[in-house]
């Protein structure tokens, strides 16, 4: 195996640890995913005033 | 996510709302590695469907325990969440098929995995898409599980075109 596919190996276990975490747990981390999104969006916003909040809702449109 | 499943409850018990299942991209996680989110949606069958604001009763119960609304969701805790009234007669069935799962040991109505991909399909946003390609390699549903509900609720030219686009069939 080279080294390029033990990275991909190495991926594709890391993908399917995560998989298989707790629901319990992977929602915590999403609200970790969604505070870190923010706070880069706000930044960014900072930066240029001008641009508008792409903040979505997951629900669909009706 | 235990405080919103303890109010769920709490409001099918009292009756405010008929039934409800939890979909979107936090029942998606059951199934799937995290994915990033604002805001929890819920499904929710409501008994007056003939008022001019169905969700009122919910709004209320919710304000009554100290649960303000931000925008057009309530913030319950860490999370945004967003009740949406059943549209049309495939979230009608995802609602009473839901499995009921559990969050640190709360029960929790959770729409099951095939038809979170049926209601992607029908919503068809990129990540929508993405949300199907995921269930799909997490094998909690199958293209033949998808394609069954796509035949019941009349979404089979949606269904060859997503596959034609991303399953190389």
């Amino acid at each position: 195996m080279n080294s390029l596919e033990e990275l991909f190996e190495r991926q594709a276990e890391w993908q399917r640890e995560q998989a298989n975490l707790p629901w319990a747990e992977k929602l915590r981390l999403s609200v970790v995913m969604r505070e870190a999104l923010l706070a880069l969006r706000r930044s960014r916003h900072n930066h240029d005033p001008s641009c508008d909040s792409d903040e979505q809702s997951e629900h669909p449109s009706r | 996510m235990k405080d919103v499943a303890r109010l769920l409850n709490d409001m099918l018990s009292a009756g405010v709302i008929a039934d409800y299942a939890i979909f979107g991209a936090v029942a998606q996680m059951r199934y799937t590695p995290t994915v990033a989110t604002m805001d929890a949606d819920i499904l929710v069958v409501m008994e007056g469907k003939d008022t001019l604001d169905v969700l009122k009763p919910i709004y209320e119960f919710c304000t009554d325990r100290g649960y303000t609304p931000d925008r057009e969701t309530i913030r319950v805790g860490e999370w945004p969440v967003q009740f949406i009234p059943v549209f049309n007669p495939l979230t009608e069935d995802a609602v009473r098929e839901a499995e009921t799962g559990e969050i640190e040991g709360i029960a929790f109505r959770v729409v099951r995995a095939d038809f979170l991909a049926a209601i992607a399909l029908n919503t068809g946003r990129p990540k929508d898409f993405t949300r199907i390609l995921a269930l799909l390699e997490s094998r909690a549903v199958s293209s033949e599980d998808i394609a069954e509900l796509t035949r019941r609720y009349r979404l089979q030219s949606e269904w060859e075109r997503f596959k034609e686009r991303f399953l190389d069939e």
